[in-house]
């Protein structure tokens, strides 16, 4: 039976990607050369992310994964670059050791070890690209160039925001694109900008964006369980959406695969309950500028028209009793 | 492959009159009823353009006579749903583009909504808004339309009592 039970919440605020630089927001194109290009992060909500995105994958495999069997070189590749990546910034957490194509790789943090085959899908428990995502909290979504746009190839996803890896398998970027009103200040159709901007993204120069949403009581909102978290939405007021809502913040960042010429798209999704903005002043502020400011489509889009009013109304009231102990 | 073209209810390749194409040099006629108003029209507004007519009796036939052709021909289509269908995945599976085929309904077009619940693809009603699953599910239909799922998106809901 499928469970949601959102009892995680980033801790760590120095490492929450905070979304907003300015007191409101429209949709841009704001990607920028990614820093660190190493993907593997360990943060202190680690072990409980992992296991919650493994829970859910066992629950709703065919809703959470999605792959084309032609993809499975593709998927070795991408477990070859994450367990790179993790050995070299981790290597007190993570091992890998290699004996021609027999491979052992160890999770310390979990106390896993897996002996396989490099090449041979039958010496796994899950196909490669799931297993290695099984060991790391992001999403991972595979997206395949061809005729001068993507295509999702390979997805697994346990942070949806009305997304579907199941639905959206097989779709080019613009497809998957369509709901999205997306017109940047200038009326440009980002969309496009984006996807063609995406052509031109070299192995070993990955770049980032973050994209931000509210979820009301919430791990994630896909198509398949609308029935479930629609009603749910409603029951937000603005007395409970200190605790209830919370600003659901996506680190997205895009890396061309050298052998596959396809886009990995990893997406770090992170938690912090409104009443958490608190902790840092700017971050409130900024926050409830930009929710009150929220054009009604956009609002539709991502789903967060039916509890935003609430919302706003907990931060105002907020906002009234900080200025009150400000004076005071 | 996966993201080829399909025939759904908003194809471009669909048209309620059949237009000749001046930029292809021959035109290939498939028709499920040789005598069709549609096709002898057809034919009456390609002048001089070469042109050869297939009556569809199944696929095999079908995908012979589209493999016969050359390039440079356009592929006209006068069938009733099913058999356009079938025609229209063939010609596709034996790569003509959709931008090469103009399809012609004898009866209504069928339009499927893909079960978010069940995972299964059934016809529904053009202009339906909602509808139930076989499997009991209560589901908005929504405007997109994968080809992998063969269907439009649907959004499961619970029915006010």
């Amino acid at each position: 039976m499928f469970t949601q039970n959102l009892d995680f919440k980033t801790t760590d605020l120095d490492t929450f990607p905070f979304p907003f630089r300015s007191d409101n927001y429209r949709y841009s194109n704001d990607l920028r050369k990614l820093e660190d290009v190493n993907l593997v992060t360990i943060t202190p909500e680690y072990e409980m992310q992992v296991r919650a995105k493994r829970r859910l994958l066992d629950e709703q495999p065919e809703v959470r994964y999605q792959s084309f069997p032609h993809t499975m070189e593709m998927q070795w590749e991408f477990l070859e670059m994450v367990f790179e990546m993790a050995i070299q910034k981790y290597p007190q957490h993570f091992e890998l050791h290699k004996d021609g194509d027999e491979w052992t790789f160890k999770n310390n943090i979990l106390d896993e070890q897996q002996t396989f085959t490099f090449g041979d899908a039958s010496t796994l428990p899950y196909e490669p690209y799931d297993f290695a995502g099984r060991h790391f909290h992001q999403d991972f979504v595979l997206m395949v160039h061809r005729d001068d746009n993507y295509y999702l190839e390979v997805g697994q996803v346990s942070y949806a925001a009305l997304f579907s890896a199941h639905w959206n398998t097989g779709m080019s970027f613009n497809e998957i694109h369509g709901p999205v009103p997306f017109v940047s200040r200038n009326g440009d159709d980002l969309v496009d900008r984006i996807r063609r901007f995406l052509l031109g993204i070299n192995p070993g120069e990955p770049w980032t964006r973050i994209n931000w949403n509210l979820m009301a009581d919430r791990w994630d909102v896909n198509y398949e369980t609308m029935d479930v978290w629609e009603p749910q939405r409603k029951l937000v007021t603005a007395e409970n959406a200190g605790k209830l809502v919370r600003l659901r913040v996506e680190e997205q960042k895009f890396y061309r695969m050298p052998r596959s010429n396809a886009i990995l798209f990893v997406l770090n999704t992170q938690f912090l309950p409104l009443e958490d903005l608190k902790l840092r002043q700017e971050w409130f502020d900024l926050t409830y500028s930009v929710l009150q400011d929220i054009p009604e489509p956009m609002a539709e889009y991502k789903g967060i028209a039916p509890f935003l009013p609430q919302s706003v109304e907990f931060l105002r009231r907020e906002d009234e009793k900080l200025k009150a102990q400000g004076g005071a | 492959m996966y993201n080829s073209p399909v025939l759904f209810d908003a194809s471009p390749a669909l048209t309620t009159q059949l237009v000749p194409n001046a930029y292809f040099k021959k035109a290939a006629i498939i028709t499920d009823q040789a005598q069709h108003s549609a096709v002898s029209a057809l034919i009456e507004k390609l002048y001089d353009t070469p042109h050869d007519v297939h009556v569809f009796k199944d696929a095999e036939q079908a995908r012979a006579f589209i493999v016969a052709q050359k390039m440079g021909t356009h592929f006209y289509v006068v069938a009733n749903w099913d058999e356009a269908t079938t025609i229209f995945t063939t010609a596709v599976e034996e790569g003509v583009s959709e931008a090469e085929i103009q399809v012609q309904l004898r009866d209504d077009v069928k339009k499927y909504i893909y079960c978010m619940k069940c995972f299964t693809s059934s016809e529904i009603l053009k202009e339906a808004v909602n509808v139930q699953c076989a499997c009991g599910a209560h589901l908005e239909v929504g405007p997109f339309y994968s080809k992998v799922r063969q269907g439009y998106i649907s959004y499961p809901f619970i029915p006010e009592a």
